[in-house]
């Protein structure tokens, strides 16, 4: 009545079964669909740049030279002038070797009791994390640095454990980045 | 060391345009994937994955850095693909003789893989898409839903339903 078959079982009339072997089971099924991913085209990368618009930044910044730039004609000569003088009086005074440092000593301070890394990124680093880095030294959660500044307008933002933005509650000024981010500004 | 998406988040904010090119480096792959998973076409891939990175350039500032930047930006494709396909009908046959010419062609591919492919592109777009997140991207179930905006017991379901299909095209014929 029964008949083992390689790969097949007949059990019987009634109630039929067949089972076979199956080519494509569950584990290579799996393989395959792991082994299916695909890899973008290279020029993917360069296309996306080329198509980005100019950002916001640049933007403004691009805005603010503009605008500074007086329409009145008799000041572009003026001011070409004072330029050149500032120009002449400085390379006067750096060859005469009496160039005056401008730094300051300035102390970043954040309490942030479950932080295990807080380093300090912002314009004067060019927004490099890996440079400066706050120290918790009563090990209470109160991190600090004192860095020397250039004279000046400064935004920045703590970065805790190398992802997490956080503004200085203590800072003054802030600004938006025009991405839904606060930078902190101090002026030295 | 390597950077966090949220360092090269914010440098790109700020105006480093190297910061964002390493973003689209790291996770071009990840989105074409997807992409391809879901439209069936190479053409049409990479068009998608350039606009998806377009789009999340202008939406950087919605990005929460507790987030997973790879899950952010499929999701941006997900979505960008689904609206792609509500605006547009299919040329079923002719991608299907193209796949056959394109994957006969390639002197690597095995018939297995042949068949593989004729199978998986029988599936439903959105079923593609899990089986893509699941075995290629080796996302959770949890993932899955968050990026394809569906509950986590429907990507289980899809996922579930994508490998017996599969299984059952593949053994049709044997």
């Amino acid at each position: 009545m029964g008949e083992m078959i390689l790969g097949y079982v007949k059990v019987s009339q009634k109630g039929t079964k067949e089972m076979k072997d199956e080519r494509y089971n569950d584990e290579m099924i799996e393989e395959m669909l792991e082994d299916s991913g695909r890899s973008a085209p290279e020029h993917i990368t360069a296309n996306v740049m080329k198509s980005l618009p100019m950002t916001k930044t640049a933007s403004i910044q691009m805005g603010q030279i503009i605008e500074f730039w007086p329409r009145e004609k008799w000041l572009m000569p003026a001011f070409a002038g004072a330029a050149a003088a500032v120009i002449f009086m400085g390379g006067i005074i750096m060859a005469l070797g009496h160039v005056m440092s401008d730094k300051v000593l300035v102390t970043f301070e954040i309490a942030a009791p479950d932080a295990k890394q807080i380093e300090l990124v912002g314009t004067f680093n060019s927004w490099e994390p890996g440079q400066i880095t706050l120290q918790d030294k009563n090990k209470d959660g109160h991190w600090s640095v004192t860095v020397p500044l250039q004279e000046g307008r400064h935004e920045y933002m703590f970065l805790v454990d190398g992802k997490h933005w956080m503004a200085d509650p203590t800072a003054a000024l802030h600004r938006p980045d025009g991405f839904g981010r606060n930078n902190s500004i101090i002026e030295i | 060391m390597e950077i966090s998406d949220s360092v090269l988040v914010k440098q790109s904010i700020e105006g480093n345009r190297d910061s964002f090119e390493t973003l689209v480096k790291r996770y071009k792959d990840n989105v074409y994937n997807l992409a391809y998973r879901m439209t069936k076409s190479s053409a049409d891939a990479e068009d998608i994955t350039q606009e998806t990175f377009l789009r999340a350039y202008r939406k950087l500032g919605r990005y929460n850095e507790n987030y997973s930047f790879r899950n952010w930006i499929l999701t941006i494709c997900s979505n960008l693909t689904k609206n792609i396909f509500r605006k547009r009908v299919r040329r079923k046959e002719i991608e299907e003789n193209y796949i056959e010419q394109e994957y006969l062609a390639e002197k690597s591919q095995t018939r297995e893989k042949y068949e593989f492919e004729v199978a998986l592109k029988k599936l439903r777009p959105d079923v593609r898409a899990a089986l893509a997140l699941k075995y290629v991207e080796g996302c959770s179930f949890e993932d899955i839903a968050d990026i394809l905006r569906i509950g986590v017991s429907a990507a289980k379901m899809r996922v579930k339903r994508g490998r017996d299909q599969l299984k059952k095209y593949l053994n049709k014929n044997y």
